[in-house]
């Protein structure tokens, strides 16, 4: 224990004597290290809010489709099945609703006319989107079946269309389709701020009003729905209970026998895709940084055995005093994990600095593991331990008479 | 003087040492060298470069083995040691003066003498105490935290004998040791082996071409090609101190 001290402390004593090359030395420890636990936490921060952003717009969402018309015994869902659904839906189930495309329309109010967007469904849709309706209320069945005009806007577009989201009770004139409407605004949806990756991913819009699809069909003329998808609306982590169950409803209801009529593709399929992808994404990176981990302990070995050659007479020395061939070899490695420890904490808080100011950049929580940071470092000293070997055996193995001779 | 009761404490015998062995450059340096030095004997080896003396101090410091031959120091064969063994005779049984001092820089001068401790795992308080004492004894006890750099060359040789001493090997080596050294500062130098020699017993073999200090040995062995041609004692030896 007091030879390693005196190790350590000689190791300090030469580092400290060539303290610009011990720096340069380091540092590619320190952009290894810090590069890795930087781009770890980035990349994991990063992950975890998009996966918030699609998770907003995506959670509980499960698409429902026909897979074989032929063992499903019909060509398309209609809207009577998916009144079916909304009426049979059950626990943890809010429904079923058109899986409609957001459109682009105009609105005209006093103030000018403006793009907006236009989504429509049944009012199951009111709980497709994590986005609360923060004033007024979604539309109901009964507004459905009758067509109503009427409309919840997003906070966003209440401010752009009249300043202030004090717009309960107003209305103002949709033109889709080609075909113009009064709509009267009886809900707000929040707009929650997001980093824009989300959105550039799913498209989703911020300036929308949402209507009855059956308003949008019968006022509008617009009839796009022919495809065979339907969109169930469920908790998120009951999302294969719910499919299951719809499928079971509907293969009661049109005496399937066959498996592989429908088809289900649940957000939680999709976002452990997104999320293995993004992995495999980050893994690449620090992939990558590593090697820079790698470069610094070729520049520490590099630098360890150009010390051994400036210090060969010191060997000598110390052999002649009866220093055995295992502490010179000690006493190298102590220098090189030195090196490579002090470069590796360094590394470590810049890492976390740097991936902490990079989160902060693009707005996510940085995600810093401890395993991570624990790797990190295990292999940095790894590093400094494998790069140290060989110039400290080189160091070692040098003979006393010739080194005692070496200028 | 009580010579056949003398202890031996270096009994070379017949040592060869071949170089380039096998080569048609093949060198023979020592040529079958038979020698003893007694416990508390001064005992000088002279003779012209490319004598031989160098590799037969290398020899005699357990730096080097020969090619053939026996070589007991202090009881213990060394021909038969393992090299991490030769590490432990040159640090317990050999203290070694050098012609350059070779005194460790950026290291100051009492961790100097400290050193042959460390590796003999003396504890530090120990190394400290001993170290500072055997600094005392070479009058150097006013320079123990000067680095070697700060020190002239007759100090870093007192240095250089104090960490000789460090572990109280059974011999004390000394190539040249006034080599570098004015006549003056040599002069101390020397004085310190007598001090060593007459006050402490110590062994001491001096390896020098110079004949005015050898003179000063009680016993002094000429080298010329590899081997002893001739042997006699010190004409001045009384003198001395």
């Amino acid at each position: 224990m007091e030879r390693l001290l005196e190790y350590l402390k000689v190791a300090h004593a030469n580092l400290k004597s060539n303290k610009k090359r011990t720096f340069l030395t380091m540092l590619g420890i320190i952009i290894g290290i810090s590069s890795v636990i930087m781009i770890l936490a980035a990349g994991g921060g990063a992950k975890n809010m998009i996966n918030q952003e699609l998770n907003d717009v995506y959670s509980g969402m499960i698409y429902f489709y026909i897979q074989d018309p032929d063992k499903a015994n019909m060509k398309n869902f209609t809207e009577d099945d998916i009144r079916f659904i909304c009426d049979n839906a059950g626990d943890h189930l809010y429904g079923a609703t058109q899986d409609s495309s957001t459109l682009a329309a105009k609105a005209n109010t006093i103030r000018g006319t403006y793009d907006i967007y236009v989504g429509s469904g049944t009012p199951v849709k009111e709980y497709q989107s994590t986005d609360k309706i923060i004033k007024g209320r979604y539309f109901n069945f009964s507004e459905y079946n009758a067509a109503s005009s009427v409309g919840i806007i997003t906070e966003a577009l209440a401010k752009k269309l009249f300043g202030t989201t004090d717009v309960i009770g107003k209305s103002f004139e949709v033109n889709v389709n080609n075909q113009s409407n009064e709509i009267t605004i009886i809900g707000i949806r929040e707009t929650k701020k997001s980093s824009g990756i989300g959105d550039a991913l799913t498209g989703k819009q911020n300036e929308v009003i949402e209507i009855p699809y059956s308003c949008l069909e019968r006022k509008f003329g617009y009839d796009e729905y022919k495809s065979y998808d339907i969109l169930l609306i469920a908790d998120n982590e009951y999302s294969m209970e719910c499919s299951k169950r719809v499928q079971k409803l509907f293969e009661s209801k049109y005496g399937v026998r066959e498996e592989g009529a429908f088809g289900i593709e649940s957000w939680t399929d999709a976002s452990s895709q997104f999320d293995s992808i993004l992995n495999i994404i980050t893994l690449f990176i620090a992939v990558v940084a590593s090697i820079a981990l790698l470069v610094g302990g070729i520049g520490v070995m590099n630098i360890m055995l150009v010390s051994v050659t400036e210090r060969t007479r010191e060997i000598g020395i110390r052999k002649s005093l009866g220093a055995k061939t295992k502490a010179i070899k000690r006493q190298f490695m102590a220098e090189a994990g030195m090196i490579t420890l002090i470069g590796g904490l360094i590394g470590i808080v810049t890492g976390l600095i740097l991936g902490t100011i990079i989160c902060m950049a693009i707005g996510a929580k940085p995600a810093f593991s401890i395993l991570s940071i624990l790797l990190a470092s295990l292999f940095s000293c790894g590093i400094g331990l494998f790069f140290g070997i060989y110039p400290a055996k080189k160091a070692a193995m040098l003979n006393p008479i010739e080194a005692l001779r070496h200028e | 003087m009580e010579g056949e009761s003398r202890k031996p404490i270096i009994r070379l015998t017949d040592i060869r040492k071949n170089f380039f062995i096998g080569t048609p450059n093949e060198l023979k340096v020592l040529k079958g060298i038979d020698l003893t030095v007694y416990e508390g004997e001064f005992l000088a080896v002279v003779g012209a470069s490319g004598s031989g003396k160098s590799t037969l101090m290398n020899i005699i410091g357990a730096l080097d083995r020969p090619t053939s031959g026996g070589y007991i120091l202090d009881d213990v064969d060394v021909i038969s040691a393992k090299d991490s063994e030769l590490s432990g005779i040159r640090n317990r049984k050999i203290g070694f003066v050098f012609q350059t001092y070779n005194l460790i820089a950026k290291t100051n001068a009492l961790r100097n003498v400290e050193m042959p401790m460390l590796y003999a795992g003396v504890s530090r308080k120990e190394r400290t105490k001993r170290a500072e004492e055997l600094m005392e004894l070479v009058g150097m006890g006013d320079r123990m935290k000067h680095l070697p750099e700060e020190l002239s060359g007759g100090q870093k040789q007192r240095v250089a004998i104090a960490r000789a001493m460090a572990n109280d090997p059974a011999i004390i080596l000394a190539d040249e040791p006034t080599g570098a050294l004015d006549s003056e500062t040599g002069r101390m130098v020397m004085d310190i082996f007598h001090k060593l020699h007459k006050e402490q017993g110590k062994t001491i073999v001096l390896i020098t071409h110079s004949p005015e200090l050898a003179d000063e040995t009680e016993r002094l062995i000429t080298l010329k090609d590899g081997e002893i041609v001739g042997e006699r004692e010190g004409r001045r030896y009384d003198d001395a101190v």
